[in-house]
């Protein structure tokens, strides 16, 4: 083969992935965070927004929220994502704020230590839902996130590129096929609507000996909320709005092995200071939920859970009436 | 068959430089061999996303 031959080749490979290309980035018009950008576009008159994680995404329940409120003038609305952390949450609070003047509450639903982790990332980890920070406010994303030089440089290759930004879309499909045929002759596994459900405790501390090691090292280090969530306390704060900061509710096993240490209970209070120093109100919801049987999986609420999660949550707002900052500094 | 079916795939494959008789002329075109990289190259990535040990699939 020529070199003339080769050099053809090579453009026609190039138009190839370039179709290739068009086509993952038609694949991702309808991913999870573009889906939620435009639902946040499509409610109007928003007065209470539910940030968070999957947590939040599987936990908060508007109907029942804003039935329980029985107000006309109020209108929740659940923006949790799943697998992401403060900096997208800051993303889509920004997105939301910049079309609604009618925000009251910003809820931000966390669990462990996810107020004082630092915004580590390597451009790898934006896969799945972390891929919104190529496309909302990129800028502002890596003003927060924590990485090296080479993966900064990477992140503007990356965010030009919808085969690396949107591969989840594509790997996402693969992995499915993947565990259909490794499951195959085995007994069932359940799934809820993140995946496999033993999964979940992947997420978990390894041991409660290690979790309390945890909660210690980051009190001895004085260790101050996530840079991401200052700002998403900010900007709240900039435009009237009131930050609640839940604990949110957990698994009795997850509450029983991890939450019922010594050590848990010192670094609640510790966080209760921080939050309390930037005006936000601390709630601890961790024990709300105490049937197993409201749980999807070790972490996650199903629908029973949400429901009543969010009855309850929805009467701590009443509670808290025209004076939500008189509750800034009592104990969680 | 399979003989010439393994002259058609190490052909295809480098390890052999000609074509077995009967392998189609547009074929060995510099474009097929461009659709044909741009193709094992988009193989190689749709099953290279197994690299973490867990992962959501609420995508």
């Amino acid at each position: 083969m020529s070199w003339k031959q080769v050099f053809a080749s090579l453009i026609t490979t190039a138009v190839v992935l370039a179709a290739f290309n068009l086509t993952v980035h038609r694949l991702a018009r309808n991913s999870v965070p573009r889906q939620l950008i435009t639902r946040l576009n499509s409610v109007s008159g928003v007065t209470h927004l539910a940030l968070g994680n999957s947590l939040m995404a599987a936990g908060f329940d508007e109907k029942a929220f804003d039935q329980k409120l029985g107000s006309h003038s109020t209108r929740s609305v659940n923006a949790g994502l799943g697998s992401t952390g403060p900096v997208e949450h800051l993303l889509v609070l920004r997105d939301e704020e910049r079309k609604n003047s009618h925000l009251r509450y910003v809820i931000y639903g966390f669990f462990d230590f996810q107020l004082t982790d630092d915004n580590a990332t390597q451009v790898s980890d934006l896969i799945g839902n972390r891929a919104m920070s190529y496309y909302v406010e990129p800028d502002i994303a890596l003003r927060f996130y924590s990485m090296p030089w080479s993966d900064r440089i990477a992140f503007y290759f990356y965010r030009e590129t919808p085969m690396i930004e949107d591969r989840a879309q594509v790997w996402a499909k693969i992995e499915l096929v993947r565990r259909w045929l490794s499951q195959a002759g085995l007994p069932a596994r359940t799934y809820d609507r993140f995946g496999r459900v033993a999964d979940f405790t992947a997420l978990e501390a390894a041991s409660p000996a290690q979790f309390a090691e945890r909660c210690d090292a980051l009190m001895v280090q004085h260790v101050g909320l996530n840079s991401a969530i200052l700002e998403i306390i900010r900007e709240s704060q900039g435009h009237n709005a009131v930050v609640v900061m839940v604990e949110m509710p957990m698994h009795p096993s997850h509450q029983s092995r991890f939450y019922s240490v010594p050590a848990w209970g010192r670094y609640r209070s510790y966080l209760h200071q921080l939050v309390s120093r930037e005006g936000v109100v601390y709630l601890n919801a961790s024990d709300w939920i105490r049937d197993p049987a409201e749980f999807a999986d070790n972490l996650h609420m199903n629908g029973v859970g949400a429901e009543k999660f969010s009855r309850r949550l929805a009467q701590f707002f009443l509670q808290l009436g025209d004076h939500p900052l008189r509750l800034v500094s009592k104990k969680p | 068959m399979f003989p010439w079916l393994r002259q058609v795939l190490d052909y295809l494959g480098g390890a052999a430089d000609e074509p077995p008789p009967g392998f189609p002329d547009l074929l060995t075109s510099p474009m097929f061999w461009g659709i044909w990289w741009a193709l094992l190259s988009i193989v190689v990535y749709i099953f290279s996303g197994q690299t973490s040990k867990f992962i959501y699939i609420d995508f």
